[in-house]
């Protein structure tokens, strides 16, 4: 059985590749992830399915798919934090995120969860065509 | 306790009872806070800029921003803090159901805090903005 930081360096290693199902694959089919704020793409997706059915549409029209560059993990028994930086182009802007962070609980070879902490605003701009106006 | 966890634990209880400038004294004298995002509070300051410029953020909040600390992970000389925070912005309701704060340490002393947090919250709360349809 691998270890919390080996899993978390395969990890690195498929988004590193632009692997990305691969890497999306190795949330627990009964494992949890969230993507923080309000945005189209924000809430808490319940198991692996969930994830490939509603989040991974969503992130397929990238005109160019950020690629991302990792740090050393953070690493705390079955804890592991993964941050990054990466550009790209979304659908609808430039997708700029000079700080990603996953934080995730790994059990066996697997992420029991995973949050995804980003540029929200970034994700309103590059994917979902919105923009930024006075209140 | 990992001498890293009990350093940011105290760290946090300190900037959570409002005491910054006992908060301050735990950070190296180049110690740096960014906060993620392009809105007008996002961006790296030093500690003048967090006297000059942060602490003056949180003093317009009409309700004062209240963070509880949810867990600390750490590995060597980082650390990472999960923590959630209500309050009410100068421009509306403020509420991070999940903060991330990434931390290194040297000397004993908080070096490096980088705040990871929803940033259309600080826009419509903070900085008086919204999203449209473009």
């Amino acid at each position: 059985m691998a270890d919390t930081r080996e899993v978390a360096e395969k990890f690195i290693d498929r988004i590193e590749g632009l692997n990305f199902l691969e890497a999306f694959g190795m949330l627990a089919a009964d494992g949890h992830y969230t993507v923080i704020g309000k945005t189209k793409a924000s809430r808490t997706y319940n198991g692996r399915q969930d994830l490939f059915d509603n989040l991974i549409p969503l992130l397929s029209t990238f005109v160019e798919p950020p690629r991302l560059a990792f740090d050393r993990p953070v690493v705390d028994g079955d804890r592991a934090v993964l941050l990054a930086k990466g550009a790209g182009r979304g659908p609808t802007g430039p997708y700029d995120q000079p700080y990603y962070a996953f934080v995730t609980r790994v059990r066996g070879d697997e992420f029991v969860e995973i949050i995804e902490f980003m540029d929200t605003t970034m994700l309103e701009t590059a994917i979902f065509g919105k923009k930024l106006v006075d209140a | 306790m990992s001498e890293t966890k009990t350093i940011v634990r105290r760290f946090f209880d300190t900037l959570c009872s409002g005491d910054f400038a006992a908060a301050f004294a735990g950070m190296t004298d180049d110690a740096t806070w960014s906060v993620i995002g392009t809105t007008a509070v996002s961006g790296t300051l030093d500690k003048a800029g967090m006297l000059s410029k942060q602490v003056p953020m949180l003093a317009s909040f009409k309700e004062p921003p209240v963070v509880g600390v949810d867990e600390i992970i750490a590995d060597g000389n980082r650390a990472v803090v999960l923590a959630h925070c209500s309050g009410v912005g100068p421009t509306g309701p403020y509420e991070q159901k999940r903060y991330a704060f990434v931390l290194r340490i040297r000397d004993g002393l908080v070096a490096e805090v980088v705040e990871y947090l929803d940033t259309v919250a600080v826009e419509t709360a903070i900085c008086g903005n919204k999203v449209v349809a473009a």
